[in-house]
């Protein structure tokens, strides 16, 4: 069953289209990413989705209900994170989680959510004294307080340290077990994959791909990047002429090939065959960033535009 | 998000809201020192100081202490509403709070009557302490208390609009304390605390007795000496509340 449906979803600030024509369908129970550079509308398109903007054009169905007529209805159904949301400094977890309990009808265990999402030693901290982790937790803990069916989380690890970041993809894959449906709004490739049953590439206010994460990964070809040194010479147009390799480069003894599932054993016979042995031999498949790369004919959004690079290149 | 959107809000939200902001003002120990403890101290200090309690022929031969009486009042309600409103509602804005509010099923503007409340609860707890230190341990008296009543109410509800105003025009919580801040002095000064308002050159009066600060200190003053002052007073303090009310509602900013 859909919990989500958008629809032609379309909006302009003005003169600025932000979220152009988008389109995509949550299933009950799955985490659904949306995922794509700054600016690309993601977080209009949820703000649509949770009623915060009314869409120029476009229909929403959030769990049968209109965003904008049954605003009320939909408030005790969704719990939203929202970018950058903070809490007063000096409120403490418990007082936070017992404030925004009393604002639902049905709302959880406000004791059991805080030991469930690890804050149980710090049910008494102000959250000024929080870590980046821990008000993250906070916030994700504050948008399921209200047992909503949907829970919309936008931009729920920017700015955490990577050890921060894991400690929230950690809660995010246990409230999976829970039923709740997860809209994740995300501009990090390495969460989308992580986290989420399905993924929206959203570009320019546009979606150029929905798939499950290892389909868009596929999408860039399925190739396969093996880097090793070779421990003798070697002619690198042996390994070019392959059917299964598409691209050698050599930078001395250095050898990067490029080809699909099978290159590798195709590489590795040649070098067996020369009496060469491939050191530091590294084999990665094409992740979600090259997807990206190969939808979007861009740089990874994570990384941002590397336009020095670019010009040398 | 609607006007109609803002309204239902359910019972135990508006306490646990109240509550919450009860403690967080606690919490708070600049607001506290400067809306309750500073007016206090001063008052005493006055009450101690011999010979305030007798009749002075620059203020029209009212004491010192009836003199002083609202003008400290003044201060105390000015303080909370002009300054410590708005500091907490920007930063409420500035942290998303409001925003991230319209997506549970209370509305913001609890929070805003929650924290109204708390305010009105502060500054009657000052005021209230001040008449009891004035009446009882001090020369000072409150002629007619229901006049002394509604001038304190009407003179509240101005400062605390005013607050609102500030909250409304400022961006960031930094330029909310610059406004509330410079906005405090004024108000204060045409209050009386520097020259009292009898001491005042009469083009200076006028003025005074347009802000809130000199026309609710006006209205106490009568108050205090036992009688209604002129609709005038009272008429400017409603005019602040209505037309400043007014005025933060058009410009107010949730995000």
């Amino acid at each position: 069953m859909a919990v989500i449906e958008v629809s032609r979803l379309h909006k302009e600030y003005g003169p600025k289209v932000a979220v152009d024509d988008v389109s995509f369908t949550v299933e009950a129970g799955e985490i659904f990413g949306i995922l794509g550079p700054n600016g690309a509308g993601k977080t209009t398109t949820v703000e649509s989705v949770v009623g915060l903007r009314k869409p120029d054009r476009g229909q929403i169905s959030v769990l049968g209900l209109d965003p904008q007529r049954d605003h009320d209805e939909l408030r005790e159904l969704v719990g939203v994170q929202l970018q950058d949301g903070q809490l007063p400094d000096k409120l403490r977890v418990r007082e936070a989680l017992g404030l925004y309990a009393s604002f639902y009808r049905h709302p959880a265990d406000a004791g059991e959510l805080i030991a469930r999402l690890g804050l149980g030693d710090r049910r008494d901290t102000p959250f000024s004294k929080l870590s980046g982790g821990q008000k993250q937790r906070l916030s994700v803990a504050l948008a399921l307080i209200g047992t909503p069916k949907v829970a919309v989380l936008d931009e729920l690890t920017t700015g955490l340290d990577p050890a921060a970041r894991r400690e929230v993809w950690g809660l995010i894959s246990e409230i999976r077990g829970t039923g709740v449906t997860i809209l994740l709004v995300t501009h990090f490739m390495e969460e989308a994959e992580r986290l989420c049953d399905r993924v929206a590439v959203i570009d320019d206010g546009r979606v150029i791909a929905t798939d499950t994460p290892s389909g868009l990964a596929s999408r860039a070809g399925g190739e396969q990047y093996i880097r090793f040194r070779a421990s003798a010479p070697l002619d690198e147009a042996l390994l070019a002429r392959l059917p299964e390799v598409s691209e050698v480069r050599r930078d001395g003894a250095q050898f990067t090939v490029t080809g699909n599932s099978e290159a590798l054993q195709a590489v590795i016979t040649v070098l067996v065959h020369k009496g060469i042995i491939a050191e530091h031999l590294r084999v990665d498949q094409a992740n979600l960033d090259d997807a990206f790369v190969a939808l979007t004919g861009r740089d990874r959004p994570a990384a941002g535009g590397r336009p020095d690079d670019a010009r040398r290149g | 998000m609607s006007v109609s959107s803002l309204l239902p809000v359910r019972g135990p939200a508006v306490r646990q809201l109240t509550l919450t902001e009860f403690k967080l003002l606690l919490r708070t120990p600049a607001a506290l020192l400067w809306g309750v403890a500073f007016p206090v101290a001063g008052w005493i200090v006055i009450g101690l100081i011999p010979g305030t309690g007798k009749p002075v022929k620059a203020f029209g031969y009212a004491s010192v202490q009836q003199t002083y009486l609202p003008i400290i009042i003044a201060f105390a309600l000015i303080m909370s509403g002009v300054q410590f409103l708005p500091a907490t509602l920007v930063s409420y804005r500035e942290r998303g709070i409001l925003r991230r509010m319209f997506t549970t099923p209370v509305t913001p503007l609890a929070l805003l009557g929650a924290q109204l409340a708390i305010i009105l609860g502060a500054q009657v707890v000052t005021t209230a302490l001040i008449a009891i230190l004035g009446v009882g341990a001090f020369s000072a008296s409150i002629g007619q208390p229901l006049a002394f009543i509604i001038a304190f109410l009407l003179l509240a509800a101005a400062a605390s609009t005013v607050g609102l105003l500030v909250s409304a025009v400022s961006f960031t919580s930094k330029a909310a304390a610059a406004i509330g801040g410079v906005l405090f002095f004024v108000l204060i000064f045409f209050a009386g605390l520097w020259l009292p308002r009898p001491e005042m050159p009469g083009w200076l009066r006028g003025i005074s007795n347009a802000t809130p600060g000199g026309a609710g200190v006006q209205a106490i003053q009568d108050a205090v000496a036992g009688h209604w002052a002129s609709g005038l007073y009272f008429g400017v303090l409603a005019a602040w509340v209505i037309g400043g009310g007014a005025l933060a509602i058009r410009f107010f900013r949730w995000e």
